[in-house]
């Protein structure tokens, strides 16, 4: 791959991390006298011993001296040096000038060394060393090598700069280079940055190379408008193979000290992470109460355990478990925009099945409220127990035969309600439901065309609890029954044809195809108005809608039809690489009948067509990507959606992102974000998202109406040989109130001390688009 | 103007028999494929061997984001992202087509006060993600191997 291919393709969100550069450190000059052809494995004993030079005398029986060119070598160790010396009955020598060492791990250069031999033990004096596996170096008064894997170091220094520019270093009385674990532990060990101390350790211990260690992680030190100073020093516990720990000590100067951590696990069954925060007292809280009126707890926390087990071929449990101390602590100890704008925060838990013809799950949701203006009435129906069966099996030759079903109880927590002066308990509406959809179907499917006809018959049935009475606030004249049910058969024919051309443009072979494609829906109308609404929402409209069998999604509505979709997709293949470089597709649903069935509170419309939805994707290169997304809806004669993302990657790792969005009644807003990398150790990164304007403003919010700026973020990183820092600036809309929250962050790494590497926050990653 | 329907796929020889790898059989994905692969022409074996190329995926994971926040600090609009990664090889390990990176979106909006069937429009979106995955997954093996053909 050349320098300047993009690491991550077009319009990829899921970027591969950018691993540890050391592309700006220079060559060691160790390296000069590196011997590439020597071997690195095998037992140094069993080799016989080698030594020879250009001259050599023997001034009695048992010494020899070696001069010019003088080496000993065996397996892959090679001490050189200007004069060797070397006694036959001790194996005693000792080496002058110029003395160059090498071995399987490290290159030395020294002032004098001395050794012995038959204990195949060295001991070297004034050193300079480099490390073979990774790039650690440094300088030692003494090193000794006990063995091939270990070396000792006596009044040393660490670092993984250039030999001749050491921007940090750990110096140490006593160092060990163990190579066998892969870790370097140190004694009485201060860390100089610019050969000033900056602090001291009785004991340290750091990578020799990839290998996970225990550690300390790069530190994130920010200032926020609302936390003061910002200090965070993950600790990474590598406790064993299949798992470890972070820990995620957090100094808030304004709000006290916090405690984190995150646990990770892999066996031969499981996998999960449980992550959590927790600030004991948090000194802001009084504060917050009063300025919002609302119970804020001194004691705030979040945890979230996210597991899942496979217990055998066909069965496993998923889990995902999110809670959080009160509703504003997102606003308050979340990283940014992102993490703060949650609602919900739902929890759930299944055990799910699957076999070549069926799939079936049972379990439950539920959710947390985490919006403080929200009241609790507004809570979604947790799901408890839920459980889902389907199964479809081909007989008869293509004839296929499946059953979808869902049964659900939803259960709701009873809430206060009414107005401020006479407020009372209510108790929702609860109930469970059984949703069945048998049906059989016929699709012939080849390359250049498919048809699949289905009939099936749909079948809800509910038992409700607590119906409200006359007079109740809840009272709903339309919901008496404790049984409803519904049934309906659904008919829907779905075919497409796939054209093909070739054709040359710019001495290129390309091939376009024309996919036509009508769908056909029949669903008789069925009073729908004495059935609740649990989990049933009408979703805006979209290009896949049009093939779907019901406009609803969840199962207390099943529209009423008589529909017919038709669609029209357009690709442009390149031949030589395969590679879509552009498709098109529009389509529209043209209605017979009336759309009778509609959620409570809305009235039937009587449209003979549908929205216009419209999509384009191009991509004229492998570095640009323009998405274009319309839709018009002929019966108010105005614009639903519209949507521009474009995206341009330059060089191996820059990306520029420009995206408007519009849906109506909804938002409205510009996103700027990308990554510049200016020089070789220089980057600028940046976003800047507006909100053009803000159709349905909270009545909290004092500005109302305006547009504003949600999120701008402006930084700049540098990489050096062995340091890496990055500086940004933010300033992002806190809650619902309007308010912002600013904070400045400074991110340092001193490269190959941190056991695994930065772990970049994820709104970067969410920010800027194909960050990496 | 040129159109002519589409003539089955000729997948080159030494895909022809495919074993996949890296997907568990039973999950959508490696349902859906055994049932499309013999569309394009190709026979979906069990076992690694001599002629048979391997389908190997290496990423495929489905993940929800908040995608668009409103000027009051909530999440408006969501995206949930299909990430597939997979690479063809010979049985002995030599790649027949490099790695091959799809992502497919939808996204779908957020309202608190109409929250009530998020899980469900989840649900049914994976599934879609999950057919179209398939039908990417296909096309793109069928553009690459009739690109590499001489």
């Amino acid at each position: 791959k050349g320098d300047d291919a993009p690491n991550c393709p077009v319009g990829v969100f899921k970027c591969p991390t950018k691993p540890v550069s050391w592309e700006m450190c220079t060559k060691s000059d160790l390296l000069d006298f590196y011997v590439a052809d020597l071997p690195t494995t095998g037992d140094r004993s069993s080799v016989p011993r080698d030594a020879s030079a250009l001259k050599v005398t023997s001034p009695d029986k048992t010494r020899y001296v070696l001069e010019g060119q003088a080496q000993i070598k065996q397996l892959d160790l090679l001490l050189r040096a200007d004069r060797i010396t070397y006694d036959t009955e001790t194996t005693d020598y000792s080496t002058e000038g110029h003395v160059r060492f090498q071995d399987r791990a490290m290159l030395m250069s020294a002032e004098r060394a001395q050794g012995n031999a038959d204990l195949d033990r060295c001991t070297l004096e004034g050193v300079q060393y480099q490390l073979l596996s990774s790039r650690g170096n440094g300088v030692a008064q003494v090193a000794v090598m006990e063995d091939p894997d270990r070396t000792h170091l006596t009044g040393a220094r660490y670092s993984t700069c250039d030999l001749g520019n050491q921007q940090w270093a750990f110096a140490a009385r006593e160092m060990v280079l163990d190579r066998v674990e892969g870790v370097g532990r140190a004694r009485n060990v201060t860390f100089r940055v610019l050969n000033v101390p900056v602090f001291w350790l009785p004991y340290l211990r750091f990578p020799l190379d990839d290998r996970r260690i225990t550690g300390f992680l790069a530190p994130t030190i920010g200032y926020g408008s609302r936390r003061g100073l910002d200090v965070t020093l993950p600790y990474y516990l590598n406790l064993a193979p299949n798992y470890d720990a972070t820990l995620l000590p957090r100094f808030m100067s304004q709000r006290g000290f916090m405690f984190g951590g995150e646990f990770r696990y892999l066996t031969d069954s499981s996998k999960g992470e449980f992550n959590f925060d927790y600030i004991p007292k948090d000194d802001m809280a009084a504060d917050e109460a009063r300025d919002y009126d609302q119970r804020v707890p001194d004691s705030r926390w979040w945890y979230r355990w996210r597991n899942s087990t496979s217990l055998n071929a066909n069965w496993g449990v998923g889990i995902d478990v999110n809670r959080v101390s009160d509703s504003r602590y997102f606003e308050d100890f979340g990283r940014g925009l992102y993490s703060s704008a949650i609602s919900f925060l739902q929890s759930t838990a299944y055990l799910n099945g699957r076999g070549s013809w069926w799939n079936a799950s049972i379990g439950g949701d539920d959710y947390q409220i985490t919006d403080p203006t929200l009241p609790d009435q507004y809570q979604p129906y947790r799901r408890l127990p839920r459980a889902t069966f389907t199964a479809e099996k081909a007989f008869l030759g293509d004839l296929t035969g499946g059953v979808e079903s869902e049964y659900v109880a939803f259960g709701k927590s009873s809430f206060w309600s009414g107005p401020e002066d006479q407020r009372i308990r209510t108790r929702p509406l609860e109930g469970q439901r059984l949703d069945l959809f048998p049906y059989l179907a016929y699709p012939i499917e080849t390359s250049a065309y498919f048809i699949r006809p289905q009939i099936g018959y749909r079948y809800t049935t509910y038992s409700l609890d607590h119906l409200a009475k006359p007079g109740d606030p809840q009272y709903n004249p339309l919901l008496r029954d404790r049984d409803p049910s519904r049934g309906t058969p659904i008919f829907s024919l779905d075919t497409g044809l796939i054209f093909e051309r070739e054709f040359t443009f710019r001495d290129a072979g390309w091939t376009q195809t024309l996919e036509p494609r009508a769908y056909y829906l029949r669903v008789p109308y069925r009073d729908q108005d004495d059935l609740p609404v649990f989990d049933t929402q009408e979703v805006p409209f979209t290009f896949g809608q049009m093939f779907r069998s019901n406009r609803f999604v969840g199962a207390d509505r099943q529209m009423d039809a008589n529909n017919l979709s038709l669609a029209l997709t357009t690709r442009f293949l390149e031949d030589a690489t395969g590679a879509e470089r552009l498709s098109a597709s529009i389509g529209q649903i043209r209605y017979f009948d009336d759309q009778r069935v509609q959620l409570p509170g809305r009235p039937p419309t009587d449209w003979s067509g549908s929205t216009y939805a419209a999509e384009i994707d191009v991509r004229p290169s492998d570095r640009w990507r323009l998405v274009l997304n319309q839709q018009w809806n002929p019966n108010t004669d105005r614009t639903d959606l519209s949507m521009v993302t474009v995206q341009n990657r330059f060089g191996s790792e820059g990306v520029v992102n420009f995206s408007y969005r519009y849906r109506r009644d909804f938002l409205e807003q510009v996103d700027l974000s990308g990554l510049v990398p200016l020089s070789p150790g220089w980057r600028l990164i940046a976003r800047w998202n507006y909100a053009l304007n803000n159709p349905n403003p909270n009545p909290a919010d004092p500005k109302g109406y305006d547009g504003r700026t949600l999120e701008r973020f402006v930084g700049v990183e540098h990489d050096t040989c062995c340091v890496s820092w990055r500086l940004l600036v933010r300033d992002w809309i806190r809650n619902i109130e309007g308010e912002r929250d600013k904070a400045i962050y400074f991110e340092l790494e001193f490269k190959g001390v941190g056991s695994i590497g930065q772990k970049t926050d994820d709104f970067l990653r969410r920010g800027i688009l194909g960050f990496q | 103007c040129g159109f002519h329907l589409r003539k089955e796929a000729q997948l080159p020889a030494s895909m022809q028999r495919i074993h996949i790898a890296g997907v568990d059989p039973n999950s959508p994905l490696g349902k859906d494929l055994v049932k499309a692969l013999p569309r394009a022409g190709a026979t979906v074996v069990d076992t690694v061997e001599d002629g048979v190329a391997v389908m190997k995926f290496v990423a495929n994971s489905f993940t929800t984001d908040v995608l668009s926040v409103s000027g009051t600090a909530r999440a408006n609009e969501y995206s949930l992202r299909y990430h597939v990664e997979f690479q063809v090889e010979n049985a002995a390990g030599t790649a027949l087509l490099p790695r091959q990176t799809i992502e497919l979106t939808r996204e779908f909006t957020f309202d608190a006060s109409q929250a009530l069937g998020v899980a469900a429009e989840t649900d049914l979106l994976t599934k879609e993600l999950q057919r179209d995955m398939v039908q990417t997954v296909l096309r793109r093996l069928e553009a690459v191997a009739h690109a590499q053909q001489p």
